[in-house]
């Protein structure tokens, strides 16, 4: 039986156009970059868009992978360029609408009552303070605690330097300290 | 949990420590970096304090649940179909790029002859492809056509003698038709007759024309612009 091609031997075969390897390459990153894009734009059909868009670029773009570097990364790259381009193109349409964004699905009910319920505070809770804080900052937030990124990686993926990194982390813990302070007060 | 008063306040002991805590939470920190938040947050109750809250934070984060999804083969089909659409258009835009680029690096003078030229060359497809698309009669003459640069008019009437008529059965025919030749042969043989002014032509070009069929000395006879008719269908 044929081994699953790792990281490095898949994004060649893409890049050699070999439609099977990008295939695998979906099955293997899409659900985590589905994941990344609707923490981030909240809307699930526009998350399926952009994520469509993100995976139109790895096909296209495939060669332009530096050696050296991780695929996801690479990958995180790509879908957050994109996510910040819709973030925008969906506030320019209808500023109210980024406000506006789809409730978290619930999640498996908790043996204890009370305990579901503090648990539901909590999530709500940070909910409406992730989305109080700008792009930027939450995606060095979900980028940290959700992806387990380095502020290294992160600021490969995003672009920006690693002091910027550490300062958007910085202020976003500071916005939301308050707001998860108040949850538990 | 979160005192948003001691965030301001606390971190200043040590800011260094404090701006590395996410990701000492997310153990991604290597080497004296990992050292030196290691043994600060041993030994300071408020760096643990803060760490405390920076793992409940990432808990929170990591708790939260987003909507299910999977690489379903619909989803699979429609990244095929994008791709499929967004590589027909990429490769018009490289062609017409290729074109572009070629263009450019061409010397001024060349590139406006090369432009004038192509212009031509379209005009000319153009012109070949409307030609083509029209039906014109300048394509399929018929003997009874008109022929262009000819003074042959309407009422008019072609005629195609045989080869062994003689010059005196010619004269005689023509004053039996009451006509004259106004054109004639063309390099296909073809005479064009004009029926005398004098009486209404009109009127007896039928006549006319039925009287130069019924002679064996003509092998075809129409009137200008009809269609052709051999005189052996008669």
């Amino acid at each position: 039986m044929e081994s699953e091609p790792d990281d490095r031997e898949l994004i060649h075969r893409v890049a050699a156009k070999d439609r099977q390897a990008f295939e695998t390459l979906y099955h293997r990153y899409g659900r985590r970059i589905f994941g990344y894009l609707w923490r981030q734009l909240r809307r699930r059909e526009v998350a399926e868009e952009v994520l469509d868009d993100v995976m139109l670029v790895v096909w296209q773009s495939a060669g332009r992978f530096k050696e050296g570097s991780r695929l996801s990364t690479w990958l995180f790259g790509i879908a957050h360029k994109k996510a910040l381009h819709a973030f925008r193109r969906l506030a320019r349409s209808s500023p109210e609408d980024t406000r506006a964004l789809e409730e978290s699905p619930e999640p498996a009910a908790a043996d204890d009552p009370i305990q579901g319920v503090e648990r539901r505070e909590l999530r709500e809770a940070l909910g409406r303070a992730l989305e109080g804080l700008s792009p930027e900052q939450r995606t060095v937030v979900e980028l940290t605690f959700y992806e387990h990124r380095s502020y290294q990686e992160i600021a490969e993926i995003t672009g920006a330097r690693v002091n910027t990194v550490k300062t958007r982390m910085f202020h976003a813990r500071r916005r939301l300290a308050p707001l998860l302070g108040r949850l538990h007060g | 949990m979160w005192p948003s008063d001691d965030f301001s306040s606390d971190h200043l002991c040590h800011p260094d420590v404090w701006e590395l805590l996410p990701w000492y939470v997310n153990a991604t920190l290597e080497g004296p970096e990992l050292e030196r938040v290691a043994a600060r947050v041993s030994s300071c109750p408020s760096c643990q304090a803060e760490l405390g809250r920076c793992r409940e934070l990432a808990a929170a984060i990591r708790a939260q649940p987003e909507p299910a999804w999977a690489a379903s083969p619909e989803r699979l089909l429609r990244a095929h179909a994008q791709i499929h659409a967004a590589e027909g258009a990429s490769r018009w835009r490289s062609l017409l790029g290729e074109i572009s680029r070629w263009f450019g690096l061409t010397p001024p003078r060349i590139r406006w002859a090369l432009a004038v030229e192509t212009a031509l060359v379209v005009l000319l497809v153009v012109a070949v492809t409307w030609q083509a698309m029209t039906p014109s009669r300048s394509l399929y003459r018929t003997l009874s056509s008109e022929t262009p640069g000819s003074s042959a008019q309407a009422g008019d009437l072609r005629v195609v003698f045989s080869a062994n008529m003689t010059e005196q059965e010619l004269r005689e025919l023509l004053m039996r038709v009451d006509a004259h030749i106004v054109d004639g042969p063309s390099p296909m043989g073809v005479y064009t007759l004009r029926l005398t002014s004098a009486t209404s032509a009109e009127d007896r070009t039928p006549i006319a024309l039925e009287t130069l069929r019924m002679s064996p000395h003509v092998a075809l006879a129409e009137r200008v612009g009809a269609a052709a008719v051999p005189s052996s269908s008669r």
